[in-house]
């Protein structure tokens, strides 16, 4: 047990040392990552300045501002790459050499990949939630604070689980980009990245924020994070969040052992 | 010996076709592409019938003139994708251009025709079609269309030029470019709405600076009837001054190439 764990260990000293070979790259990426949510603040500022109301979909302009702010926060704890490591190998022929190694193929990738994102969360995600809390005055309790971190621990199941599936398909596929992108684009619409949920009609809302798992990618965190959400409101959102996560995981472990039933290596 | 344009441009569409013909062998992922371009321009729709729902919208712009604003920047920005410029730091690292650079095509032709993003003509198709249906709905004449193609082309042909200079950048500085995507991919959220409710600084940045205007925010604004002869005949001339420039950097950058690979 304790050698596997030994194992284990290298794999994620690995997946730091393999994010970090290009570090001038990486530290631009995260930068740019700020942009997104600047762009979306002179957005609505002009909306709300055009409007002229003081509220839409319930949420002040400086709550807007907060929630794009806190949605680019959550994604730089909830983003795999792990699906992307799982394609290079299949389509470079690597698969075969990393499947006969002693340990769980699945496992050691996942390991090599949270290897980066707990780095990238400590290193990133903690000074820029503190950053976010002094400059947008975000009074986050420390209830508030446990719900946000069990939320992103949610996220980050459900991410696994659905990038899994996905992954799997690439040993029928080889090439999965398009169908990733298909379904990250619809994801990042409904989980509530390009628009807060409660801007969309109250059906959709309804039905987004309830019955389906992908709020706890965005809109929950993001609304957790500047104090937007009730608390039995959240809770509910994450339980529900959470039993799909449970579900996918299963069907992602039973997939994986279905396909590598099928995987034939080539060459030599 | 180079080629002449004539040539260059033969070496750059068959080397897409062949790409074209590969890439439709597989024909899941033909599907694939299919889908998820249908699913970007579905959730762009989406995205801007809800903030017209909520609000009564971006201020000067009606829901029908920013959804071709948005479509106009989708297809920008997916003919930039389709050159695949992200990946050159990369291939010049590894030295996958080095049996390349004897042949008589310029390097323009050869950063231009390799493996490409062939999933990106059916978002380019895409686009247009929406593109076309969205103007034919705003009622927008022919002249102006006819004023519009060059603009457009000609900054289009810019920003590509331009890209190319910052991917032989992060090839000579940061040896890697995947940031370059990143930095489309912002610059394509930007410029889905107009550059003038970013306030005059950020918009003289990404008119001059960062040009994403040329191909997008102006050629819109040209189309709705808000440009001028004088701004539209600076606004050409500005383009093809990036052209040149651009040109003229990514040969006298790639002077520092030395080769690479094992």
């Amino acid at each position: 047990m304790f050698e596997d764990a030994g194992k284990y260990a290298a794999f994620f000293k690995m997946g730091i040392k393999d994010e970090l070979a290009y570090v001038g790259d990486v530290i631009i990426s995260l930068i740019l990552r700020i942009g997104a949510p600047l762009v979306m603040l002179a957005v609505w500022y002009a909306i709300y300045l055009a409007s002229g109301t003081a509220t839409i979909g319930g949420f002040s302009l400086s709550q807007t501002y907060s929630y794009f702010f806190a949605v680019s926060l959550v994604a730089v704890f909830t983003v795999p790459s792990v699906l992307w490591m799982i394609q290079d190998d299949i389509q470079g022929g690597a698969l075969g050499a990393n499947l006969v190694r002693p340990v769980n193929y699945v496992l050691s990738t996942i390991v090599m990949d949270l290897s980066w994102g707990l780095l990238q969360a400590a290193l990133i995600g903690v000074p820029m939630g503190v950053l976010l809390v002094l400059l947008l005055h975000i009074a986050l309790s420390p209830m508030y604070l446990a719900l946000f971190v069990s939320e992103l621990a949610v996220a980050l199941l459900l991410m696994y689980a659905i990038e899994m599936l996905i992954a799997a398909l690439a040993i029928y596929l080889t090439y999965i980009n398009s169908l990733y992108s298909a379904i990250y684009t619809a994801i990042a619409f409904i989980s509530g990245m390009t628009l807060p949920l409660n801007f969309f009609p109250q059906w959709a809302s309804g039905i987004l924020q309830y019955a389906l798992p992908f709020q706890i990618l965005a809109y929950t965190p993001a609304a957790t994070f500047i104090g937007a959400i009730a608390v039995p409101q959240a809770l509910e959102s994450t339980a529900v969040a959470l039993a799909w996560a449970l579900a996918l995981s299963l069907a992602a472990a039973l997939f994986w052992r279905h396909a590598m039933k099928r995987i034939t290596i080539a060459g030599g | 010996m180079s080629l002449g344009i004539a040539d260059e441009l033969r070496y750059l569409v068959v080397s897409q076709y062949y790409t074209m013909k590969a890439y439709l062998t597989y024909r899941v992922r033909f599907l694939a592409s299919l889908l998820s371009t249908g699913v970007g321009f579905a959730t762009q729709i989406l995205a801007i019938t809800v903030i017209y729902t909520v609000s009564s919208g971006v201020p000067g712009w009606s829901y029908l003139q920013l959804l071709f604003l948005s479509f106009l920047s989708s297809l920008t920005f997916t003919f930039l994708g389709y050159f695949n410029i992200y990946s050159l730091p990369g291939m010049l690292r590894r030295g996958r251009y080095d049996g390349f650079f004897s042949k008589p095509v310029s390097m323009e032709a050869l950063f231009f025709s390799p493996p490409s993003n062939v999933g990106m003509p059916i978002g380019i198709v895409f686009s247009a079609v929406l593109l076309a249906y969205v103007a034919s709905l705003l009622g927008l004449s022919w002249m102006w269309l006819l004023m519009f193609l060059p603009l457009y082309l000609l900054g289009l042909i810019a920003l590509l030029f331009l890209v190319t200079v910052v991917a032989v950048l992060a090839y000579l500085f940061v040896k890697s470019g995947n940031f370059i995507n990143n930095v489309l991919e912002l610059l394509s959220t930007t410029s889905k709405y107009p550059l003038n409710i970013y306030g005059i600084f950020p918009q003289l940045l990404l008119s001059i600076l960062l040009p994403v205007g040329i191909a997008t925010y102006y050629p819109a604004e040209l189309l709705l009837g808000r440009i001028g002869i004088p701004v539209y005949a600076g606004i050409l001339l500005f383009s093809a001054a990036v052209i040149i420039v651009s040109r003229y950097l990514i040969h006298k950058l790639m002077e520092r190439y030395t080769g690479g690979g094992g």
